[in-house]
């Protein structure tokens, strides 16, 4: 009776410890739903959950979007956009995988074959990709920055007459049409 | 506005209910209810539904893939609704159940109600914390959502907006939770990532049921409540239940597989036999590693044909069928080009290497084991109090058999699941750090139904 009751005993203690650290992370994901922006990587999922989300019925289903973004964190943008077809362009620094092996080797290893796909996908923002992409999108939707940041406003890349018609902007988000002569 | 919310919860609520009732219609069908008996409060029944009526569904959408017709709500809920009347009409019981009715022992009423009052409340606290957070990344977005969302927007499997998604996530994860998240989608509209959160407390629901029918069937009240509280209490399994991981899903049907093959075992019979292959296929529609599972639960049944304890036409006929279901998602994937299975494919193929570092891999998960509060998603003293039951009873001849047999199944799990990432091209660290854990989740059952069993043959214990 004693060893069944010391038993259970350490199995709350350990419950109640596990429990006490896990729900204030949970808790903080959802104060981060309706709160401030914050600089932590964590935050992005989030983020693209506030920010895309409410852009989404903006757009026709049918509509080919180019979706351009400063992070290069793989976040489940499709999931937001679905069903329309997406392109997908992501500023990578150089440096990133060096940064990250400081703080996490392990992650920082499995970092580079996701790396490696994103640029077998054709998905490392450049000029040149931009300027593939811009003139085949119907529309262009921005994640944390605007286009003006992100270079989409840059001549040459665009037809000539075509521009950038803003739409909607939600929280860390901006919605453009790319309207054409 | 207000209106289109509420139609939608409600729209939410029937597709759960509509789960359950799929469940339920199954096994009124392959167990009737005692007469007399108030089957809808039985813990056994509401355990077996949560897992094979979401099973269901998802075979039913597959089916309705097939034929070409495009999934929506009413498609879906509507047939379940009509056969309701008639599949739960009330028939006479032909033999008593032996892991359905398996008969508790006269004291264990009163501890067997506390704990399920327990899980009760843990399923509720689950429950609450799920719902504070949609879904929006991990393999909770990559392996299910994703593809739920691709299966929501085009009304079939699409096959080719799954191989056109700009960031593919596991594109050849079993359908059965995307399935169900779809379904789920459509009723919910723009607060999809979030009504999916209970299908996964749900899960926990089942498993916890599971472990309390399991314990009690088989073990003294006294022993029966430590063992299902430790379990009960295991943080790695309870916080599981929030994430929007399918780990205990499946894990509750390994169970419940475990449980069904021992009463099919006992006393072979078709019906039994059924609800064996129906389970076997759910896990192969779970998750990935359920593929393996539904594979080699066929050696039971045909170790039963071998025996001569079932008829080997009619057992054929069930196994061919089920071998099928089980192996019909990884063939279309394969014909589809949707993503890679594990093991297939050069990058896995350094077998030499794989074996040097078997043994670290298999050293660290046997640390995991045993680590009873380093870690947040750690077990407890889970692992180590069902082991320790379990080894100590294989001195008595009356409980070996059963407990070897747990113990063996457990083992060769684990060995799989070792063998398998030790194979794997990821870096192996990072994957073994973030991956096991969860499975050991999987092989958790093993350890809990090896302690159960340790008391050996009792009253308590079906004929």
């Amino acid at each position: 009776m004693l060893v069944a009751g010391l038993v259970v005993g350490l199995q709350l203690v350990v419950f109640a410890r596990a429990t006490a650290q896990a729900l204030p992370l949970l808790w903080q994901g959802r104060q981060w739903f309706s709160g401030p922006h914050q600089p932590d990587v964590a935050y992005l999922p989030i983020a693209a959950a506030r920010s895309l989300g409410p852009l989404e019925p903006s757009i026709p289903r049918e509509a080919r979007v180019l979706l351009v973004t400063p992070s290069p964190f793989v976040l489940p943008y499709d999931f937001y956009l679905a069903p329309r077809p997406l392109t997908l362009l992501m500023r990578v620094d150089p440096t990133l995988i060096e940064k990250a092996a400081a703080l996490h080797p392990a992650t920082a290893r499995q970092a580079e074959r996701w790396l490696t796909k994103i640029f077998e996908r054709g998905q490392v923002l450049t000029e040149e990709r931009l300027r593939a992409e811009l003139p085949r999108a119907d529309y262009v939707v921005t994640f944390l920055g605007d286009a003006a940041q992100l270079g989409l406003l840059a001549p040459g890349l665009l037809p000539p007459g075509a521009r950038l018609e803003p739409v909607d902007r939600q929280d860390q988000a901006a919605l453009y049409r790319v309207e054409r002569p | 506005m207000p209106e289109r919310s509420a139609g939608q919860l409600a729209a939410v609520v029937l597709v759960y209910a509509t789960q359950a009732l799929a469940g339920w219609i199954v096994v009124a069908r392959l167990r009737p209810p005692r007469p007399g008996g108030r089957a809808w409060i039985e813990p056994r029944r509401w355990s077996r539904a949560l897992l094979l009526g979401p099973a269901l569904l998802a075979l039913q959408m597959l089916a309705m893939h097939v034929v070409g017709l495009r999934f929506g709500v009413a498609a879906v809920v509507t047939p379940w609704w009509i056969v309701a009347p008639f599949a739960l009409r009330r028939r006479p019981a032909t033999v008593p159940d032996a892991t359905l009715e398996a008969p508790a022992s006269s004291a264990a009423p009163v501890a067997r109600r506390a704990v399920l009052a327990l899980a009760l409340l843990l399923f509720v606290a689950a429950l609450v914390v799920g719902l504070w957070m949609p879904v929006t990344t991990g393999d909770a977005m990559n392996q299910f959502a994703l593809n739920a969302r691709v299966y929501e927007t085009h009304g079939s499997l699409a096959p080719e907006a799954l191989r056109a998604l700009a960031v593919p996530g596991h594109v050849e994860y079993p359908p059965l939770v995307s399935l169900n998240e779809a379904l789920l989608f459509l009723a919910g509209g723009p607060a999809r990532a979030l009504v999916i959160k209970p299908f996964f407390a749900l899960a926990w629901l089942a498993w916890m049921l599971l472990v309390i029918e399991c314990c009690f069937a088989f073990l003294a009240p006294a022993a029966a409540s430590v063992v299902a509280l430790v379990a009960l209490l295991a943080p790695g399994l309870a916080l599981a239940a929030t994430d929007g991981y399918a780990d205990l899903r499946l894990a509750a049907t390994v169970l419940l597989l475990a449980l069904a093959g021992r009463a099919l075992w006992l006393q072979p019979g078709g019906r039994r036999l059924l609800l064996y292959a129906l389970c076997a296929v759910a896990c192969a529609l779970t998750k990935l590693e359920g593929i393996a599972i539904g594979l080699a639960a066929a050696a039971l049944p045909a170790l039963l044909v071998l025996r001569r304890r079932l008829p080997a036409a009619r057992t054929a006929g069930v196994l061919l069928v089920m071998l099928l279901l089980v192996l019909a998602w990884p063939a279309y994937t394969r014909a589809n080009g949707l993503g890679q299975m594990a093991l297939v494919g050069a990058e896995w193929h350094d077998a030499a290497g794989g074996f040097l570092r078997l043994p670290g891999v298999l050293g660290t998960m046997l640390l995991m084991l045993v680590d009873i509060g380093i870690t947040t998603h750690c077990f407890g003293v889970f692992w180590l109090t069902c082991l320790a039951l379990a080894l100590w009873s294989l001195r008595h001849r009356d409980s070996r058999p059963a407990v070897g047999v747990a113990l063996f199944c457990g083992a060769a799990h684990l060995l799989l699941y070792a063998a398998v990432l030790a194979l794997t091209p990821a870096d192996l660290e990072w994957h073994v750090t973030t991956a096991a854990p969860r499975l050991l989740i999987h092989v958790a059952p093993w350890a809990l139904l090896a302690a159960a069993l340790s008391r050996g043959g009792t009253a308590a214990e079906p004929a």
